[in-house]
């Protein structure tokens, strides 16, 4: 990968994901601001600047990131707000993530057109429009009881410590079968597929529970996945399920301001993925020592914040 | 001293590397202090 990529790739992620948090502030607190429509107006911008127009690269990609941003700030509120405490409907929200990535992936293999990727991002126009018409008015995600009665801080520095160990993990984990387009697509539909359960889940049997069967049940697949894909996919969709128990726990103790809540998440995740920009474990050993203490550390941690799944 | 992805040296990333970093640290600074004011906002209430 030349340079000029990599430092692409790594602003790209930096721009895309860290402000979630502050847009996200600023979306809780005036109720009203289209961000939907925004930023998809945003991400045809930058396709058709990136098809059309000479530009620097970063200008296009700011207006890229802020699109992006927009759209998925529009997207959590909407879901958080009108799921009434249920876990399904944000988790599937945030699955869904993993498989907007194969799409890119996709257009990137097959080098599509850009008009193509315009209509891909012209279609999410009814999506957007129908978000608004369902949108929930109500003030707060007071159905979200999810947090055990502990110090609120320690949930929010906990939440987010699992979600950068998750961004982490997520990306580090040595996967060498990992090589073509297609095992590409695989990894990341077991991903998104993970992340859809995690909420499934937490609403069928409970967050306690569901945090010990993905963080335990994760383990073995992941220290033996490296040259095994079946294997890893299991561990991978295993660990990802952990997005929705910190969602749900963050959304809990603000109760007030999702959008505030879902930026934690999206910075973690960037703050996890960051140093696999700069350093990866391939070491057999190593790795197996950095699964299993981050796998307990971030059990220690769920189990610490959760509530308990018979009480009220 | 190469990163992770071949033929990319340290060197050549320090400077958007910083940049970066600062736009992240200015973020996460005010990101913190918010969840704190929202967290103390409700304890009030």
């Amino acid at each position: 990968m030349p340079v000029s990529a990599w430092i692409v790739a790594f602003a790209y992620d930096a721009l895309a994901f860290v402000p979630q948090s502050l847009f996200g502030y600023y979306r809780d607190i005036h109720k009203n601001a289209n961000f939907g429509l925004l930023g998809l107006l945003l991400l045809t911008a930058a396709v058709l600047m990136n098809g059309f127009m000479n530009l620097n690269v970063f200008l296009i990609l700011t207006v890229l990131c802020l699109g992006n941003v927009l759209v998925h700030v529009e997207g959590a509120e909407a879901t958080l707000r009108s799921s009434n405490g249920k876990m399904t409907p944000g988790a599937v929200f945030v699955g869904g993530g993993s498989f907007g990535v194969i799409t890119g992936k996709l257009c990137s293999a097959f080098n599509v057109p850009f008009y193509f990727v315009v209509f891909v991002v012209v279609s999410a126009v009814p999506f957007v429009l129908l978000s608004n018409e369902i949108k929930c008015n109500a003030e707060s995600c007071s159905g979200f009881n999810y947090a055990g009665k502990v110090n609120k801080y320690l949930v929010v520095v906990y939440s987010a410590l699992i979600v950068i160990i998750r961004g982490y993990m997520g990306y580090g984990i040595p996967t060498s079968w990992n090589k073509t387009t297609v095992q590409h697509i695989i990894f990341y539909s077991a991903m998104g597929l993970g992340k859809c359960l995690g909420g499934v889940l937490i609403d069928r049997i409970g967050i306690r529970k569901t945090a010990i069967l993905s963080i335990i049940g994760s383990i073995p697949f992941l220290l033996f996945g490296d040259r095994i894909m079946y294997l890893s996919i299991v561990g991978v969709a295993f660990f990802s399920m952990t997005m929705a128990i910190t969602l749900a726990l963050l959304v809990s103790v603000l109760p007030n301001k999702p959008g505030l809540a879902f930026g934690i998440t999206t910075i973690g995740l960037f703050l996890g993925s960051a140093p696999i920009f700069f350093i990866k474990i391939k070491d057999f050993y190593y790795s197996c020592v950095m699964i299993t203490v981050l796998s307990l550390l971030c059990m220690y941690m769920a189990l610490k914040v959760v509530r308990n799944d018979d009480s009220d | 001293m190469t990163t992770a992805i071949e033929g990319v040296y340290f060197k050549d990333l320090l400077i958007p590397f910083i940049m970066i970093s600062l736009f992240v640290a200015a973020v996460v600074l005010l990101t913190g202090w918010l969840v704190r004011k929202e967290l103390k906002n409700e304890k009030n209430n």
